[in-house]
This record gives structure tokens, C-alpha cells and sequence, in this order.
């Protein structure tokens, strides 16, 4: 019980810190507005955002391999992100239109037949494997991570939503999944930018700029989101939507198979000779035929 | 030349072929050239290079720096036989970034006391005058995101991806274990595409649109899995034990207080006259964490096969490295200060040059003067292998 409620009380913390780096640029230039315009404070923010969101990646998978490390596991979440990664390969050779990418298809049905952790692990890892292969490491990761990692995170909330309607293993199970997907094509856009909205800020109606109140900075952003990036995460949604649509079903049931043949595991027994089947000699021993 | 000797060629050149094309993943991922420096040198070196560019909004400095960078790519981008190693160039990159900053600022920014010209009509976004103030300012940006891309462009080059992994804490072994797998079973996942493609191709089935992936997709994704079983299976065989129970609760304890500490500290160093207390709060949570890493990392030995020494290279670029970020965070005269913090609007005018500033910008070459020439083995060359 204590270790579950240490447990929670780590992923709360820590996802709501990381909730708050994301939200850095919005609330930083309400607070430069009530002390006063420092622009040298201001400047501090982009770093500030990436160095906290690190430490908070950081704490969520010292959480996670906390209870994920036996070899079973372990070799699944190899293999897994190596297919993730090599898809996010393929998509860097052959570029898709927009921001679609064949990667969060894998990362949604992971999370939400293994569960939260296993869906973080494989969001966060995926993003770093496929980084390092693909010359994609930058200030720019830890978010990606960050990001990707809640996408496999917050899959067992769709699983939970399915449930409600006990609809497990069904047509209306696709189509929550596929919503899901199309959902988390807008916001990882939208989540994404923000690491590097106050860099290409400026004195305009979508730019980032030290000052002003958070409302005005959120339409700002809002301004900024429609013109420059809807188009580009549309098309990661409706890809999302798509493949999930196309390949959830079959890619479940392979999952939900291989989900029951990995559930098993080897305790070694106390004592021997208590627990071992009595041999036919001790049976007739005893007395029985 | 017999025919039989020409179909011999033939087959020889098509078997060559097909190593080639199973070897292109291999190429493409492939293990960057060591360089002679230990992996926290090019950390430190990497830290004072993100310093430097983060600092600054001055375009002279910043031009200053990527001109750096370019430089050390160019050297360690060369194999000693002229060819290039680097999957993406970063000058052509760079060139693209500032470019297409530039313009879309100018497009869209229509502040400034400097007009070139004005865009006619009521067009969205796009009306209003073009200056250059908004050229600047976009000149800027770019100059910052190039900068950046191209410094990890240069720790991607310099270290190999087994340094890479290698750098991942031993708290995190675990973790590290799942990467290594993932980049160990790349290439073989790479082949196995190859195969079921040719195994489809000999079933009549033709890639002509998205649905017809999932035959491929569907078989790649059971054989991964059946290969985690059977790579299971080996692990445990081979004497991989589960770590569960390793991590004992106060650990745990420490971390999560820790992190309430950061962000206890986070939040009052934002608030006015509460920055110091703020600071050493989130110090303190960073510090308790970082020890926590540190006593799990104590519990999961790891045993090297070549260690790397700090050779006087390595003390030199670290130190120098230190220096420069000491420098441009605690050092700076009011006038230097200034001169870092450029801001074009409203009207523009000429940035400040501190020579000193710029000197000291030059530690960023280090790496590159003390690097060691082809044919000149220095002790621990290669002593990234492990």
C-alpha cells in the first residue's frame, strides 16, 4: 500500500511539474509583468523549460524501471522500439506530407495493452532510440520524450473509456482508439512548439514576448497554433486516425496474445519439500491407492 | 572471358549488391569516428557551446559562434581521406533555417521604425510594411536554432553511439539495457522487412497504396515479438536477473522530496525578493535527486572493459569549457552584459562588439586545435571501445 501511494505520489508530482515546464512560456510573462520587464530573466526561460522537463523525464523513468526490469519485459520494449524506431526511420528517408508520423500508432496500442508505464517507457525510449539513429538529438528531445512518453501514458484512459460501455475488443474499442490517436496528433503539435515559441517570438499578434498578461500570451499562442501549425498536425491526426483504424484490430490482438504469453513468472519455492508432489512411495505410505 | 567465369562476376557483383543494400541501415546508423577524447569532455565542451549560444541575442556573437561550429565540423566531419561522415550537413541546414526565419519574420512582423516597403491590400498576417528591425530579429533566430543543431551535429559526429549509451547514468542501467537492444536489433529488423517484402512479392502482393502495408507490418511486428520471447528466454539463461527489489523506498522518498523541493524553489525564485531563497530550494531538490541516482547507480555494478583515463587533452577542454560558461554567467562587466542582450526594435542599430567576449568565444575551437592528426596516435586513442 505504501509503495503504491510513494509510487503515485511520484508520477502526480512529477507529471505535474513536467504540466507546469510546458506551461512556462505562459505564465513566465505574467509574472515579468507584475515585477517589472527583465529581460535577462525572460531569456532564462527557454533554458529553465528544457532543464526542468529534463529532470522530470528523468524522475518518471527512475519511477518506472523502479518496478519494469525483469528480462521479459525488458527484451519486449527492445524489440518494440527497435520496429518504433525504424518506422520513425523510414518516415525520415521518406518524408510523409505534413507532420504525419507512422510512430504513435505503436506507442497508443502499447500503452493501452500494457499499461501505463510499459506506454511511457516506449514513448520516451522510442523518441531517444530513434534520435540518436536518425542525427535527431538536440535541445529539442527532451520534450519530444517528455511528450511521447504521456502519449503511451494516457492510453489506458482510452482503455478506461471503453470499458465503460464494455465494449472491450470491439468495433466502438477502434473507433475510441482511433479519436484518441487523432486527439494526441493535435496536441503533441501543439506541445511541441512550445520549446521553441519563445525563441521565434516577436512584436506581433502571435509572438511570445516578456510582459505580457498570461491570457494575452494564450492568445497569442492560440494565434500562432492556427497559423503555423494546424495544417501540419492535422495531418499527423487524420494519419493517427487512420492507421489506427486500418491496423488497430489485428495489431491488438497480436499484442493481447503475446500480452498473455509474457504474463507468467518464476518464483523460487521456500521449501522444497513441502511443496513438491509426494512421490508414489509417500502416497502408499500413507495409505492412499 | 568464359561465360561461365562472366555469370560467376555476375553472381558476384549481385551478392555484393545485396550486402551493400543490407549493410545501407548499418551505413546510415553507422558508429561515427572516434575521436581521442573522453565522452565528458565533449559533454563539457557541448554545455559551454549551449552557454555561448543561449546567452547572447547579439547577431555578431551568434555569427561568431556558428562560423566556430562550421569550422569543427568541417574538421571532424573529415575521415583523413576527404570524405564526408555526417548524415546532414549543417552548413546547407543552417543556410535553410536562417533563410526561412528571415523571411517568415519579416512576412509576418510588422513592427519597427525602419521600412523597406509596404505589402499592399489586406491579405492575413502578410500586409503591412516590411522592416529591418523584423529582419533582424528573424536573422537572430535562425542564428540561434542553427547554432544549436549544429553544435549536437558535432557531439553526434565526435562520439560513437556506444559512447552515447555508455553516457546514460548507472541508475538507469535498466533503461540503457532496452536501448541497446532496440539499436543492437535495428539492422536484423531492417533485414526482416527486406524478407517479408520478397516473401509478399513471391505471394503476388503489390505495395500500391497505405492498406497495403499492413500485410508487411502485421508479420514484422509478430516476428519482433516472438524474437523479445526468444532473446527473454536467452537473457535469463545467460544469467540476467531481475533487479526487482533493488530499489528500496527511501530512495524514492528522497526523490520525491526532492522534486517538491524544485518546485517549491521553482516557484519562489519567480516570485520578487524571494529569488535566493528560490534558487537554493531548487538546488537542494536537484542536489537530493541527483544523490538518489547516484546510491541506486552504487547498487548496480558495471564493470568496464577499457576504462577512460582523463588525458591532459581532456583536463584542457574541460577546464576551458568551464571557464567560458563561468565567464559568461558570472564575469560579465554591466557594458558586456549589454552588449550580449541586442534587441533590434523598435528602430535598429549597430550591435556592440566586446573583443573580449569574442576572444573568449574562441575556447569553443579547443577540441579542434588539440586534436590529433591522422598517422599520430595519441595514448588513449581508441580507447572508446568497449
Amino acid at each position: 500500500m505504501t509503495n503504491r501511494l510513494l509510487s503515485f505520489a511520484i508520477y502526480l508530482t512529477a507529471t505535474g511539474m513536467g504540466i507546469l515546464s510546458f506551461l512556462y512560456p505562459f505564465f513566465m510573462p505574467a509574472i515579468t509583468q507584475q515585477v517589472g520587464p527583465d529581460q535577462a530573466r525572460a531569456s532564462e526561460a527557454p533554458l529553465m523549460y528544457t532543464l526542468l522537463l529534463g529532470l522530470c523525464l528523468l524522475v518518471i523513468l527512475f519511477e518506472v524501471q523502479s518496478q519494469t526490469v525483469d528480462a521479459k519485459l525488458i527484451a519486449l520494449l527492445g524489440m518494440l522500439i527497435a520496429i518504433n524506431s525504424l518506422l520513425r526511420f523510414i518516415e525520415v528517408a521518406i518524408p510523409a506530407p505534413g507532420g504525419f508520423s507512422p510512430i504513435f500508432f505503436l506507442i497508443i496500442l502499447v500503452g493501452v495493452v500494457f499499461g501505463a508505464r510499459m506506454g511511457f517507457v516506449m514513448g520516451a525510449l522510442t523518441m531517444f532510440t530513434s534520435a540518436i539513429v536518425t542525427g535527431g538529438v538536440g535541445p529539442w528531445l527532451p520534450s519530444q520524450m517528455f511528450t511521447a512518453g504521456w502519449v503511451g501514458m494516457s492510453a489506458p484512459l482510452a482503455r478506461w473509456i471503453v470499458g465503460l460501455f464494455h465494449a472491450e475488443k470491439t468495433r466502438f474499442e477502434i473507433i475510441v482508439l482511433a479519436l484518441f490517436g487523432a486527439l494526441w496528433g493535435l496536441l503533441y503539435g501543439a506541445m511541441m512548439n512550445l520549446w521553441s515559441w519563445p525563441y521565434i517570438a516577436g512584436p506581433s499578434d502571435q509572438y511570445w514576448t516578456a510582459g505580457t498578461g498570461m491570457i494575452e500570451t494564450l492568445n497569442r499562442y492560440a494565434a500562432y497554433y492556427l497559423v503555423t501549425s494546424l495544417t501540419w498536425d492535422a495531418s499527423r491526426a487524420f494519419g493517427n486516425l487512420f492507421l489506427i483504424w486500418l491496423a488497430g484490430a489485428p495489431t491488438l490482438f497480436a499484442l493481447r496474445r503475446f500480452q498473455q504469453r509474457f504474463s507468467f513468472s518464476i518464483s523460487p519455492v521456500k521449501d522444497c519439500a513441502a511443496s513438491a508432489p509426494p512421490i508414489p512411495s509417500q502416497l502408499s505410505a500413507q495409505g492412499e491407492p | 572471358m568464359r561465360a561461365e567465369d562472366k555469370l560467376r562476376a555476375e553472381d558476384k557483383l549481385r551478392a555484393e549488391d545485396k550486402l551493400r543494400a543490407q549493410g545501407e541501415l548499418e551505413n546510415e546508423t553507422r558508429v561515427a569516428p572516434k575521436t581521442s577524447f573522453r565522452s565528458w569532455t565533449w559533454i563539457a565542451w557541448l554545455v559551454a557551446a549551449l552557454a555561448a549560444v543561449s546567452s547572447t541575442r547579439n547577431p555578431l556573437y551568434l555569427i561568431l559562434i556558428l562560423l566556430i561550429l562550421n569550422i569543427l565540423f568541417a574538421i571532424f566531419n573529415d575521415e583523413g581521406n576527404g570524405e564526408s561522415v555526417a548524415v546532414i550537413a549543417p552548413l546547407q541546414f543552417s543556410l535553410w533555417v536562417i533563410g526561412m526565419a528571415t523571411i517568415f519574420n519579416m512576412l509576418t512582423s510588422h513592427f519597427g521604425e525602419t521600412i523597406f516597403f509596404t505589402i499592399p491590400g489586406r491579405i492575413p498576417l502578410i500586409s503591412g510594411p516590411i522592416t529591418l528591425e523584423a529582419l533582424i530579429y528573424g536573422l537572430t533566430n535562425g542564428l540561434v536554432l542553427s547554432a544549436m543543431l549544429t553544435a549536437f551535429t558535432i557531439i553526434q559526429l565526435a562520439l560513437p553511439v556506444s559512447a552515447l549509451i555508455h553516457l546514460t547514468p548507472r541508475a538507469f542501467y535498466p533503461l540503457s539495457i532496452v536501448v541497446s537492444i532496440a539499436i543492437t536489433f535495428l539492422p536484423s529488423t531492417r533485414r526482416q522487412i527486406d524478407q517479408i517484402i520478397e516473401a509478399q512479392k513471391i505471394r503476388g502482393h503489390r505495395l500500391s497504396g497505405l492498406r497495403d502495408w499492413l500485410p508487411l507490418v502485421m508479420p514484422l511486428l509478430v516476428g519482433g515479438l516472438e524474437r523479445s520471447m526468444q532473446l527473454a528466454e536467452t537473457m535469463t539463461a545467460r544469467g540476467f536477473a531481475s533487479q526487482a527489489g533493488v530499489m528500496d523506498q527511501g530512495l524514492r522518498l528522497q526523490v520525491l522530496v526532492g522534486l517538491l523541493f524544485v518546485i517549491a524553489g521553482w516557484i519562489a525564485s519567480l516570485a520578487p525578493n524571494f529569488e535566493i531563497i528560490g534558487i537554493s530550494l531548487l538546488l537542494g531538490g536537484v542536489a537530493l535527486i541527483g544523490f538518489a541516482f547516484w546510491k541506486l547507480g552504487r547498487q548496480m555494478p558495471r564493470t568496464t572493459y577499457k576504462k577512460e583515463p582523463w588525458g591532459v587533452t581532456d583536463l584542457l577542454i574541460s577546464a576551458a569549457s568551464i571557464g567560458l560558461v563561468a565567464f559568461l554567467f558570472f564575469a560579465l562587466t554591466p557594458a558586456q552584459k549589454a552588449s550580449l542582450n541586442y534587441q533590434p526594435y523598435p528602430a535598429a542599430s549597430l550591435p556592440q562588439f566586446d573583443i573580449w567576449i569574442g576572444l573568449m568565444l574562441q575556447i569553443l575551437l579547443i577540441p579542434a586545435a588539440l586534436k590529433p592528426r591522422p598517422g599520430n596516435k595519441p595514448a588513449e586513442a581508441g580507447l572508446l571501445q568497449r
